[in-house]
């Protein structure tokens, strides 16, 4: 992890914002957890649509009788009625995926937990205050998909950071020791 | 009954329409890329929209009477 590496992503994540935003406050990475924990997440709705469709050409091939006058509308009725909730709550996946975000700025890290749609958890730590960074990689999927957790120690000895199953651990772990390095050098020169 | 069946639906109808609004309000409110935020929420009402409209019409089109009748309600 190059200073040069640190430049290209606050280039990547300059459309990117969020609430509390300090003036002059660049963000370097947005991490969200492995786009695989996205897909299990939506297994539900994928179950879903998979058993309307299978009720859909099941009733047309075994139950012909159904679909005379207004029992086709009622099995459209039904049938639209199920895929607006499908709709409403993929959705709310979606937001639960999309909001659990941990966002590091050149100043700090910020962690975001959605935990569905009324229940929101914000915390940050300043990169002088981390003490000790830990990645752990656990399982065949992890391993093969490269993605992990990612524990920030700080120097209250209870409050730690966990990013979740994020992609590439070993690189955020690298950028954070760097950003880490490079508040403490701040911090003395103001010292000074 | 049809009565019953049309307050029911209305409930149905609110419950959609309030979803829709908390996620919309959450999109922008607590959004990170202003311009995914907006395609997300052009996307869910478009989306929410036609969905609703197509279930209006079978609703509509069904004789709920007729339907309770079979019944034996």
């Amino acid at each position: 992890m190059t200073t040069n590496d640190i430049v290209k992503y606050q280039h990547k994540y300059q459309g990117y914002d969020f609430k509390d935003k300090k003036r002059g406050e660049d963000i370097i990475l947005v991490l969200r957890r492995h786009w695989l924990i996205f897909i299990l997440q939506f297994m539900p709705i994928i179950i879903g649509i998979f058993f309307l469709v299978a009720t859909h050409f099941f009733i047309i091939e075994f139950m012909p009788e159904v679909l005379i006058s207004d029992g086709k509308n009622i099995l459209f009725f039904i049938e639209s009625l199920v895929v607006m909730f499908l709709w409403m709550i993929s959705f709310i996946f979606w937001i639960d995926y999309y909001f659990d975000v941990w966002i590091i700025t050149d100043r700090r890290i910020i962690d975001i937990e959605q935990l569905g749609l009324f229940r929101r958890n914000v915390s940050e730590l300043e990169h002088s205050k981390v003490q000790d960074v830990t990645t752990e990689i656990h399982g065949i999927l992890p391993t093969l998909l490269k993605y992990g957790f990612v524990y920030v120690q700080t120097a209250g000895k209870k409050i730690r950071f966990i990013f979740k199953q994020v992609p590439r651990p070993t690189l955020v772990r690298q950028l954070i020791i760097k950003l880490q390095k490079r508040a403490l050098i701040i911090e003395r020169r103001e010292k000074k | 009954m049809s009565g019953i069946v049309l307050l029911l639906y209305l409930f149905l109808i609110l419950v959609f329409i309030g979803g829709l609004i908390v996620i919309v309000y959450h999109l922008l409110t607590f959004r990170l890329n202003r311009a995914l935020a907006w395609f997300m929420v052009t996307l869910l009402l478009v989306g929410g929209f036609i969905i609703l409209v197509v279930n209006l019409f079978y609703f509509s089109r069904i004789d709920w009477q007729k339907f309770f009748e079979n019944f034996n309600f």
